[in-house]
């Protein structure tokens, strides 16, 4: 072995060795930090479209919420028809899970602003929704994740009538169905 | 020994800037790994079982290699951490781009309002990683070999 290829390895061997300090240092301090968290991501397994998808949960588990002794209904999927059908009816409220930004620029007329990423989950409850009140989250479309993710937590908060609209935002659009530019009035 | 000079000087600003940069990117992650976890979440790119553990674990190795690389201490280990993580980044923001995702880069900062994943990244990104082999090279064979 020359000097070079002996020197790469001592390189290799040096850097796992560095990598294994700093992932000690990483578990560490998350154990002692307020702001740890679990090892292992929490995960729940939801059934959309034939497939079986697995959601991580940020949200805390029921048993952490303040309400308590709910009955668990698992959000399920709806579809455009289904979410138009609700949406005419009035019975549904929409929960836009994009970035306020994108609710601004347009959203499904009448949908609530809840951007998954600019608030905390626990901060769903301003909103002041009752726990039976049906609600369609959604976000872009199908690409974006927000509207499961949203479902799922509301679901651990107690919420009991939850779907999320896979379709979302581009393809309410697509059909033309009532939207709204800004704030809503 | 003029020349010599030269790359010893290019090889200080690259080290101290690229020590500072995975320092700062460090910083907001560590304290905030539920967050940088929902990040990385984004991408989907990861088993979701390993996320928090990812979130908790990278931002930890950024910090040792930028801390180390301002030092000046095991430049050529951290510099090769640096250029693989960074490889590694740039796979996950092209796959990203490329799957037409909107989504937060989570390169420098968490805030949602922060920069998207664009091919800007992946350029900024690739220009870490030359600074990163550049130091490998210099630190852990040119300099071994001279001081042999």
């Amino acid at each position: 072995m020359n000097w070079f290829q002996k020197r790469s390895i001592a390189l290799i061997y040096q850097s796992l060795i560095f990598c294994a300090g700093a992932v000690l240092l990483a578990l560490i301090f998350n154990a002692i930090s307020p702001n740890g968290i679990s090892l292992k991501t929490q995960i729940r397994s939801v059934q959309v479209r034939d497939q079986v998808l697995k959601i991580p949960i940020w949200a805390k588990a029921a048993s952490d919420t303040e309400e308590a002794g709910f009955v668990f209904h698992p959000a399920q999927e709806i579809r455009l028809p289904a979410a138009f059908a609700a949406f005419q009816k009035g019975q549904a409220i929409f929960i836009d899970t994009r970035s306020t930004e994108k609710y601004l620029d347009g959203h499904i007329a009448g949908a609530l602003s809840f951007p998954l990423e600019e608030r905390e989950v626990f901060e769903f409850e301003e909103l002041q929704l009752q726990r039976d009140q049906k609600i369609v989250t959604y976000c872009d479309g199908e690409a974006c994740s927000q509207s499961i993710d949203l479902a799922m937590q509301l679901e651990e908060m107690g919420y009991f009538d939850i779907y999320f609209f896979l379709g979302g935002w581009l393809e309410w659009q697509k059909a033309n169905y009532p939207i709204m530019k800004g704030e809503r009035p | 020994m003029n020349r010599l000079k030269v790359w010893e000087s290019l090889a200080l600003l690259v080290r101290i800037g690229l020590g500072f940069l995975f320092l700062y990117a460090a910083i907001n992650k560590i304290f905030e790994p539920a967050k940088f976890a929902v990040v990385i979440y984004n991408y989907r790119a990861i088993p979701v079982e390993w996320l928090n553990f990812i979130a908790i674990v990278v931002p930890w190795i950024e910090a040792a290699v930028g801390f180390c690389l301002l030092i000046g201490i095991w430049v050529d280990v951290a510099a090769l951490i640096l250029s693989g993580m960074t490889v590694f980044f740039i796979v996950l923001i092209i796959s990203a781009v490329a799957r037409g995702l909107n989504i937060e880069c989570g390169c420098f900062s968490l805030d949602p309002q922060g920069s998207l994943v664009s091919w800007k990244r992946v350029i900024e990104d690739l220009f870490m990683v030359i600074g990163g082999m550049f130091l490998v090279i210099y630190h852990g064979y040119l300099k071994a070999r001279l001081s042999k």
